[in-house]
């Protein structure tokens, strides 16, 4: 094992005193090296949260908390640890679980404690604890994909147009010049909604028009003389010779003669474009000659000098690095004509965002949901601005002291300002602490930045590495091992993309160079790396077939992990198909969405045919699917059927009796089998949970069965998950709902168990395997065409940060368009990045990296042509060039030719086909018709006060004469309480005060009833009683009694009703008697044991302050000891 | 019997006394209730006193009742939950509106926040203005807002002389010897907040406390690969246990109970075998169930109302149809089918009712015309006080008279949950009457939110016998006892949970106090007390945990120390049954390309002109389906015109333009403003030709848009016709037919001109892509001009594509030199050499020969799936038909 080369630097990153920014490569030990700090942090703080860690992923901020947790548990049980870097740990360990046990955390128990976070829950966090200064109000749902929501803010922003807002004639204008493609503009809307943090602080909501357009001017501006400054910089040391060459150019073409060198304004670029002229030709190589043309005509004297003069110059400007491109680059800069099309586009695309932004949060809050992007931008709010920053410690009750972040290099903007607010201040407090500083620790890999298309900008990390923070300086550490790779590769990746990757590194292009690494392992296999190369007819599948022999041969190998990587899923896709057929087990999770599953699409038509009856597609689709499996014929037949075809729908057709005449035997047959089960599946709509009803329909039609695979019962089990999932979120059988979900889920493609992994190279970014190999890498990426709209974040020489866009002008691709030049950024940026994905592929393995690709020989040189600028293989061309080996076509083994198989109908046969389910129970359980809604809620409501008003004047000593203001104005509080206002209020009051009256009525039978002078007496009595089925009953008694003078126990039960007009009171009481005798009979059960008094029962009519007693439930008296 | 769920020996005693028992929920009350009435009944008892048992907050709003009754108290009206709500959610946008500096989200978020800072504040007897904590309060931003909002809100509730259930406790402190002193007991009540002490301490003489015995014999924890394995072991330990000894009492705790309830709901049922046929009879009780407003009779219900609003959706319109709880007869019928596949061709997804009801009433279908569904929308826009706001007990009435236009809940009896749900819903009716006491007038669309809001804080759960198996929340188990006890979920991240505390009341204070959630340390103590009290209340204790959630891994909560560690297979992914039943299946594959040919009879149900070519000639299967079956995908939903109506739109203007300008001549004579005249009437008359009420569905600006592009593209356009040499349009939409074999087609030629010298060319109007590739080969991608070439073969000089696309106007064409540029007559150059024709007369007859063979292919039903290239099936849409992704699939093992 070679020495650790870094351990100085490795030391320096755990030093609790010094903030420090960490480039760590491919294999490098970061997370150890993360852990350590952390740990080494642990025992300076007060509080465990004052340490904000954050991460990328979840996964990584669970991984961290766990090592961080194993680290202090072995520390705990003291067990042996060997490797030098383990005792370090292991030292640091033990240092903060003392700081533990003195503060008494329990971190190794309450795992809450750990301020361990990804960027999105940490803001979230922060917008729950401000819900006022982040403006969300409170707990807002934060949603992954929210692109229905984007939709919707900009069809609300098509309104507009309607509506004379001024935005309308932006709108229109790009409307008009996209050719009115609503669709299509809408799509790039969602596109640009999507990345919004990218744009709304230069063209969002605070910019007044003007002010946009001038920022916009001011920008193209800078970034003209920018590259003019840079090129004058360049060729200062020849300005005389230059000067006098251009003089000399211009006086013959009859030009201006010049007297000195253009300036570096943006209106200069047209000189330096005639500048230019003199030293390269119009497709930007080196000129040979010059000519009259020039400026420079044939001749003696004078006109020979100043050809020699320029040829010396030629040759020497020849020497300098970076000046043929940057001389090329004069051409794709921008010039901005007020009046141009493609201006006027771009300031209408300016005034327009900013409504859009608006109308998104509108909707945002229709929908009580946001996306993550808003909860960084509301978490930014809520820290507040840099002249009145939020007391951030007082909201959070503890102060961050120490941040630490890993993968720095997939940083966007909006971490980038979160890490600015919550550093500020900082450099005030360590000067004035410099015993206890505030400290940052930085972690990442430039190398490794592959995540550009959503916003991530490597630039940042190498700003924040010269600039710091709020004066936080920080200490640069690069480490240099790698602990992962062995020699071989390690070397190979050293040389190959030292010669890939830009010599220096650029902030404001988002470049970063090479750093070569150390091995720490030795060579052990030689050559660790292979390339291969295919060519001629089938290269492809050649190219393929080697894969799959490679693969073969390292199973057999023994147990070594090996992974296919692949640029996208299309790039593994032939290789799984090729794995299938040979029979090797592989895995690929994650690749291929779950709605592509044959199974799936007719679950998904099953779900389509049950809800919608208008579906003729699906319901044709069931019957020819396998469960059914209707010929063309009998399908003919059915679609003919009914009355009105093709409007009949298909449910109906299949239930015609003249259908069945005609169908064949076996259509018949097939028909018959699956229409009970589609009968119930109908029948048992919303009465079934929407799992339980789809899975049903199902397996009675025989859904196991028609599977293909076992795996594809896999994918029939995810997709009924998918719907108990829109059961639990309350989506129900939302067609668009699923189909996005869908797309977000994954086939069963392979087995877990699989020797094999298979998995895009995005995916393979933290993971490592003893072998790799990373196929077709000649292939580009699909192009992307010209989108109607680019925009790019632009960082001045200065350092001034700021934004561009234009729209599609339509102009052609040469012309110095602002649109053009972000396309051609825009490229550069991509090639870049897949320099940095192959670098991450290549960096996977541990023992052995295989390369392939398929190339085409020039036809003279027979050599192999340079593959296209786009693809992976393009910046490791050179070295992959020089020790390829080329294979030579072969005719392509016969399995490896794809046979065209018939299609024909597979259907399940007769006998395996659904049994039609046993005949159910088909007895519904009827209820009856429902009772007419109980919408005359106010006689219920007084109904329970006057019961509440009769039990207040029963407790009381005395009986009064009449009610007093305070009972009033109880009375009137509980009507209110119960939801009665206004004139309802008054009316049900009347009549609660009306009963009162009745019942206190000088003697009247009310006050009999009420009196307080009877012997055990209840009001509102809570009893239980065993009735006369043996169940328990809880029964309420409205009044209860023994008369002193009869030594009747009374049972009365209050009623507000009234008789029917014209109806006497005798008929009427007669027949609520009737009513209610059951109920009084249960009372006088209940009653009837609780002592020997006979029981007499009794309604109180409450609006008529009339007694009836109910002589039929009288019983006779019972006798001592009888029960 | 069951075994008991809660011993109330320890209590008897007490219960005779007369003490009071209160609880920490009424989960708990009930079940001693039940208990005690069991043993009375199982004694012999026939009736006795109903015994006093509630929770202690419910008892103590009884004492305030009391104290009101005695005059102790003024009387106030006190709010529900969701009525404070509303008015703190008045109070805050008041609140915003009066300071415009912020506009937030989510008020109704902020309302809870703040509704919930009053309660804890009043719960821990502390005046956030007092001279003390108002200074704390002002320091923040969030704080002091809710200080503001807080005056506003106390002020509003003693002008309408309201208060909320809290401050009606908060009162009874003060009510030393106001009310007879009390007994009672608290059972298994851990902890008490100062208002509860300090209430208690007022009311009662005596105070006891009691808890359960320790009846906790094992603690067990089963870890498992990640959450649904969880859940299919819990519900399969479940049936086993209950299988085996169907007394034993079981306690299932869901620790996330919004997320797992539906699954394990399932899963149960699975393993219970109640999927099917005993759907109805799961031996489970859930403490909870879906919110009101998804109870499918409900929802429709809801969805019926706000047809009364202005718009609508498409989605929402085939809802309806599909509801069994409206009355709408001729739901199935073919002519409400032809409505809603017309709605899905005018591809909006959203539908003014008013045009929705027009088309509904007006649709045609042999006999038929209207369906029941406009009748239903015209009676519902007929009512005009549907426009008027009114207080929420007017809507209430409105709501019910609207529901009976419906015919709601529908013809059909109803099951008894749906029962069930039916007066729920009339409670919750009642209950949204009773937001007179806070709310203005409303219009329909803020009173349908509101109604909305009040189901969905209804919780629709079957009302079933109490089962022997129990599905809990974590708080709902606190004090029960089960023989068994599970709890799910008890991750690290979630056991203890984290802090989170309430963002309106300073930090520093919640903690200081031992608020709820305030911290770390406070919400440690609650779990570990919560968890002891499971351990010591139920026999066995399990507790389960998942490895790994969303793909995170995970540790055991560590709260879980004296467990025994007990691993249990991950139970299989998918059920033995499917994959029994999967693996007796025999799957027989049928050749099955070809349906009975065309009858003669049937020769009328043939719809399609040339576009049937097109399709045999793309895939015989497409025209099969489409032409025979009549099967076409629905309509997609677009934002705008869909595009096949944006092609019909640019063919009328150009039919409209060559009707004005005639020949080639006139066209040339034109100056710019002629032109610009002439083009633009072209243009406004086609867009004119759209009816009225699909027009409104768009908006002005998107038709004063398209005119404008279609003009530009006129203009375009005739600046390619203007470089021809000369011609007269001698024929335009031209309808014709044609006898190919046996069938008969009809065509219509978007237009035929004729040269100087009597020839013609047929131009076909196209503003897709197109080339004379697609005239190629054994089956052309697109034969429409190949088949309008045979009308008149003699007289034809050229076919050609009039590719009208902005910025790429041209000609794509095949004929004689010099008719127009892009008509190319190299044809040696441009015939696929695999043809082998040369000459303009062969080529004719090739095409001829090839048409006459797709027709003869269609009549004879051949109808292989079989795409001629991979694009053909990019915009078939009829995928689940033709079943072209199953040879995508690894091939069936067994064939028979």
């Amino acid at each position: 094992m070679t020495g650790i080369v870094d351990a100085a630097e490795r030391s320096a990153a755990v030093n609790p005193l010094a903030s420090v920014c960490v480039s760590a490569p491919a294999g490098s030990g970061k997370t150890e090296l993360l852990i350590q700090r952390y740990l080494r942090l642990l025992s300076r703080v007060q509080r465990p949260e004052q340490i904000l860690a954050i991460t990328f992923t979840r996964k990584a901020a669970a991984e961290m908390r766990e090592r961080v947790i194993q680290a202090l548990q072995a520390a705990r049980d003291n067990t042996p640890c060997d490797s030098p870097h383990q005792r370090v740990t292991r030292a640091l360990a033990a240092r903060a679980l003392s700081a533990d046990h003195q503060h008494g955390w329990q971190l190794v128990e309450n795992i809450s404690r750990f301020n361990i976070k990804t960027i999105d829950s940490f803001c979230a966090g922060l917008t729950r604890q401000m819900p006022v200064l982040s403006q969300f109000g409170g707990a807002v749902a934060i949603h992954d994909d929210v692109s229905p929501l984007y939709a919707e803010a900009v069809q609300a922003l098509y309104t507009l147009l309607d509506e004379e807002h001024p935005v309308a004639r932006d709108l229109e204008a790009l409307l008009l010049h996209f050719d009115n493609n609503w669709e299509r503009l809408q799509a790039l809307l969602v596109s640009m909604l999507a990345r919004r943090e990218q744009w709304r602080d230069y063209v969002g909501l605070h910019h007044a028009p003007q002010e946009a357009e001038s920022y916009l001017m001011a920008t193209v501006g800078t970034l003209v003389s920018d590259d003019l400054r840079a090129l004058s910089q360049v060729l200062a040391p020849y300005s005389e010779e230059l000067l006098a060459l251009a003089r000399f150019s211009a006086g013959n073409l009859g030009e201006p003669v010049p007297s000195q060198l253009p300036g570096t304004d943006a209106e200069d670029l047209a000189s330096w474009q005639k500048l230019r002229a003199l030293l390269v030709t119009k497709k930007g190589d080196w000129r040979r000659k010059i000519t009259k043309s020039e400026g420079f005509p044939a001749g003696r004297g004078e006109a020979q000098q100043r050809k020699l003069q320029w040829q010396e110059l030629l040759v020497q400007l020849q020497e300098i690095d970076t000046l043929q491109q940057r001389l090329n680059g004069l051409q794709s800069l921008p010039v901005i004509q007020a009046d141009d099309v493609s201006w006027q586009l771009v300031l209408h695309l300016s005034r327009l965002l900013p409504i859009l932004a608006a109308q998104l949060l509108l909707v945002f809050q229709q929908h009580a949901a946001v996306d993550h992007s808003q909860v960084a931008q509301s978490a930014l709010l809520a820290l507040g601005e840099d002249d009145a920053p939020t007391e951030l410690a007082l909201r959070l009750d503890y102060q961050i002291e120490h941040i630490l972040v890993d993968e720095f290099q997939d940083t966007a903007i909006t971490q980038y300002e979160l890490l600015h607010k919550l550093t500020r201040g900082w450099g005030e407090h360590n000067e004035l602490h410099p015993e206890a500083p505030r400290t940052l620790m930085i972690v990442g890999d430039g190398m490794q930045s592959i995540y550009g298309f959503r916003g991530a900008n490597v630039g940042l990390f190498l700003r924040a590495r010269q600039e710091g923070f709020n004066g936080v300086a920080l200490q640069f550490l690069e480490l240099r091992c790698n602990f992962r790779s062995d020699k071989g590769i390690v070397d190979w990746v050293n040389e190959a993309f030292t010669l890939a990757f830009p010599a220096a590194d650029d902030v404001y292009r988002s470049q970063v160079r090479y750093s070569p690494a150390t091995a720490v392992r030795p060579a052990q296999r030689s050559p660790a790396v292979t390339a291969c190369a295919f060519h001629g007819d089938s290269a492809r599948e050649r190219e393929i077939v080697f894969i799959g022999e490679q693969l073969a041969a390292c199973l057999d190998d023994g147990n070594e992990t090996i992974a296919v990587l692949g640029r996208s899923r299309s790039h593994l896709q032939p290789v799984i198909k090729h794995l299938k057929q040979r029979g090797i087990p592989y895995n690929a999770p994650d690749l291929d969405s779950l709605a592509e599953s044959p199974v799936v699409v007719d679950l998904l038509n099953l779900c389509r045919a049950l809800a919608s009856d208008a579906d003729r597609l699906a319901w044709m689709a069931l019957l020819r699917a396998p469960w059914c499996g209707l010929t063309l014929d009998d399908l003919l037949c059915v679609a003919v059927a009914g009355e009105s075809p093709p409007y009949t729908p298909i449910w109906s057709a299949m239930q015609q009796a003249d259908l069945h005449h005609n169908l064949s035997d076996d259509g018949r047959a097939r028909l018959s089998s699956i229409l009970p089960v589609l009968r119930q599946a109908r029948e048992k709509r919303d009465r079934l949970g929407l799992r339980a009803w789809i899975e049903q329909a199902w397996l009675g039609l025989g859904g196991p069965q028609c599977a293909p695979a076992v795996e594809s019962l896999h994918d029939v089990e995810s997709f009924l998950q998918l719907l108990e999932q829109a059961e639990a979120e309350g989506a129900g059988l939302d067609f668009e709902w699923l189909q996005r979900r869908l797309q977000k889920c994954f086939m069963n493609t392979g087995s877990a168990g699989g020797a094999v992994q298979l998995l895009t190279l995005h995916k393979a970014k933290g993971l490592e395997f003893d072998r790799v190999i990373i196929p077709q890498l000649d292939r580009a990426p699909r192009s992307d065409g010209r989108d109607i709209l680019l925009w790019d974040e632009h960082s001045s020489a200065g350092g001034v940060r700021s934004f561009l866009l234009a729209a599609d002008d339509h102009s052609a691709a040469d012309s110095p368009t602002l649109y053009n030049y972000l396309r051609l950024q825009r490229r550069q940026k991509q090639q870049l990045e897949a320099t940095r994905l192959l670098y991450v592929g290549a960096t996977r393995a541990v023992r052995q990296l295989v390369l392939t690709a398929s190339v085409s020989l020039d036809a003279t040189s027979g050599l192999p042509r340079a593959p296209s600028s786009q693809c992976l293989l393009h910046p490791v061309w050179q070295t992959f060039c020089r020790q390829m080996t080329l294979v030579d076509p072969l005719p392509l083994p016969p399995s490896a030719v794809a046979v065209q198989a018939a299609r024909p109908l597979l259907r399940l046969s007769r006998s395996s086909q659904a049994e039609p389910p046993a005949a159910q129970a088909q007895a519904q359980e009827a209820v009856g018709q429902p009772p007419p809604p109980a919408i005359n809620n106010r006689e219920r409501i007084t109904g329970r006060v006057v019961h509440r008003a009769l039990e207040e004047l029963a407790l009381m000593r005395a009986l009064p004469t009449a009610a007093g203001t305070t009972e009033r104005r109880r009375w009137r509080m509980a009507l209110q309480r119960e939801g009665l206002y206004g004139a309802a209020l008054e009316t049900a009051l009347a009549t609660v005060l009306q009963c009162v009256d009745m019942a206190l009525q000088a003697g009247s039978s009310g006050r009999w009833v009420l009196d307080s002078g009877h012997v055990e007496a209840h009001c509102e009595w809570p009893l239980t009683t065993v009735d006369s089925t043996g169940s328990i009953r809880d029964i309420v008694i409205d009044r209860c009694f023994i008369d002193r003078a009869t030594g009747l126990r009374w049972v009365i039960d209050y009623k507000s009703s009234r008789p029917a007009e014209g109806e006497s009171f005798e008929d009427f009481a007669t027949r609520e008697s009737a009513l209610y005798a059951g109920q009084l009979q249960v009372y006088r059960d209940a009653v009837r044991c609780l002592g020997n008094q006979p029981v007499r029962c009794a309604l109180f009519f409450t609006a008529l302050g009339r007694l009836y007693i109910v002589n039929t439930l009288d019983l006779p008296e019972l006798k001592p000891g009888e029960k | 019997m069951a075994h008991s769920l809660y011993d109330i020996r320890p209590l008897e005693t007490l219960i005779e006394q007369g003490y009071t028992l209160l609880t920490p929920n009424f989960r708990l009350a009930r079940r001693i209730k039940a208990e005690w009435d069991a043993g009375q009944a199982a004694a012999g008892a026939r009736v006795w006193q109903a015994i006093s048992v509630l929770p202690l907050e419910a008892w103590l709003q009884q004492q305030w009742e009391h104290a009101v009754r005695a005059n102790a108290v003024p009387p106030m009206t006190p709010l529900s939950t969701h009525q404070s709500l509303e008015v703190w959610r008045q109070v805050i946008s008041e609140q915003q509106h009066a300071a415009a500096d912020f506009q937030l989200l989510r008020p109704a978020a902020a309302a809870e926040l703040a509704a919930q800072a009053r309660d804890t504040l009043l719960r821990w007897c502390l005046d956030p203005q007092s001279r003390q904590l108002r200074p704390l309060f002002e320091m923040d931003a969030d704080c002091s807002a809710f200080l503001r909002w807080l005056t506003a809100f106390e002020q509003r509730l003693a002008e309408c002389h309201q208060c909320t259930a809290i401050d009606c406790l908060a009162r009874l402190p003060q009510l030393d010897a106001v009310l007879p002193s009390s007994r009672v007991v608290l059972v298994e009540i851990e902890q008490l907040t100062p208002l509860q002490e300090a209430a208690l301490q007022a009311l009662c003489a005596d105070i006891r406390h009691t808890r359960a015995e320790h009846r906790g014999e094992q603690r067990l924890l089963h870890p498992f690969a990640d959450k649904r394995a969880e859940l299919q072991a819990v519900a399969r330990w479940a049936a086993g246990l209950h299988r085996d000894a169907p007394h034993t009492t079981i306690g299932i705790v869901l620790s996330d109970m919004a997320n797992d309830r539906v699954a394990l709901e399932y899963l149960l049922r699975r393993e219970f075998d109640c999927l099917g046929r005993n759907y109805a009879s799961l031996p489970v009780n859930f403490s909870t169930g879906i919110s009101l407003d998804q109870a499918p009779l409900v929802r429709d219900a809801l969805a019926a109302l706000a047809m009364g609003l202005r718009q609508t959706t498409l989605t929402a319109v085939e809802k309806l149809l599909g509801s069994r709880f409206l009355d709408l007869p001729d739901a199935q019928s073919a002519v409400a089918q032809r409505l809603v596949r017309r709605l899905y061709a005018q591809g909006r997804a959203d539908l003014v009712v008013s045009d929705l009801r027009d088309q509904a009433m007006a649709i045609q279908w042999g006999e038929a015309t209207g369906t029941t569904l406009g009748r239903r929308l015209d009676a519902l826009l007929a009512m005009p006080v549907l426009r008027r706001k009114a207080l929420p007990s007017v809507w209430a009435s409105r709501f019910c008279d609207m529901l009976g236009i419906w015919g709601w809940p529908g013809t059909q009896p109803l099951d008894s949950l749906e029962f069930q749900q039916l007066t729920r819903w009339q409670d919750t009716l009642a209950e949204f009457a009773a937001f007179d006491a806070v709310s203005k007038s409303l219009s329909l669309s803020e009173a349908l939110a509101l109604l909305r809001d009040c189901c969905r804080r209804q919780v629709s759960q079957p009302l079933t016998a109490d089962s022997t198996v129990q599905v809990l929340g974590p708080l709902e188990a606190a004090g029960l006892s089960f023989d068994q006890l599970w709890v799910c979920g008890m991750q690290g991240g979630g056991w203890p949970a984290s802090a989170n505390p309430n963002p309106f009341i300073p930090i520093a204070l919640q903690r200081q106090q031992l608020m709820p959630h305030a911290s770390p340390e406070r919400e440690w103590a609650f779990s570990d007390a919560l968890l002891q009290q499971y351990a010591r209340a139920n026999r066995v204790f399990h507790a389960s945990y998942s490895r790994e959630v969303d793909g995170v891994p995970e540790p055991p909560s560590a709260l879980l120390r004296d467990f025994t560690l007990h691993e249990m297979s991950d139970p299989p992914a998918i059920p033995d049954g499917w994959l029994e039943r999967h693996c007796r299946r025999s799957v027989e594959a049928v050749p099955d390309d070809r349906a009975t040919p065309l009858g003669l009879d049937s020769e009328s149900a043939v719809r399609g002109g040339s576009g049937l070519l097109e399709d045999q000639s793309q895939c015989p299967f497409r025209a099969f389906a489409r032409h025979r079956l009549q099967v076409e995908p629905l309509g997609t939903i677009s934002v705008a015109l869909p595009p096949g109506e944006r092609g019909a739109l640019l063919h009328e203007a150009l039919n409209m333009l060559w009707g004005e300008l005639g020949n080639s001549e006139s066209l040339l004579a034109l100056d710019d403003t002629a032109q610009a005249r002439i083009v633009e009437n072209a243009a406004r008359a086609a867009i004119a030709s759209i009816p009225r009420r699909q027009q409104r569905r768009l908006g002005r600006a998107y038709w004063r848009l398209e005119q404008q592009r279609i003009i530009a593209l006129l203009d375009e356009w005739l600046g390619v016709e203007r470089q021809r040499s000369a011609f007269v349009v001698a024929g335009r939409e031209c309808e014709m037919s044609l006898e190919l074999g046996q069938l008969h087609v009809r065509l219509r030629l978007d237009r035929i001109d004729q040269l100087s010298d009597g020839s013609h060319v047929i131009i076909d109007y196209k503003s897709g892509q197109c080339s004379v590739q697609d005239w190629m080969g054994h089956r052309p991608a697109q034969p429409q001009l190949l088949l309008y070439s045979m009308v008149e073969p003699d007289t034809l000089a050229g076919l050609a594509f009039a590719s009208i696309r902005p910025r790429e106007c041209r000609f794509v064409g095949l004929g004689r030199a010099g008719i127009a540029p892009g008509i190319r007559d190299d044809l040696d150059r441009v015939v696929d050499s695999a043809m082998a024709v040369s000459g303009w007369p062969q080529l004719q007859r090739y095409w001829e020969n090839t048409l006459q063979r797709l027709a003869h292919e269609f009549v004879t039903g051949y109808a292989p799936v079989d795409p001629v290239t991979a694009a053909s099936c990019t915009w078939c849409g009829l995928q689940a038909l033709c079943r072209i992704g199953e040879a995508a699939a690894p091939a069936p093992e067994s064939r028979a």
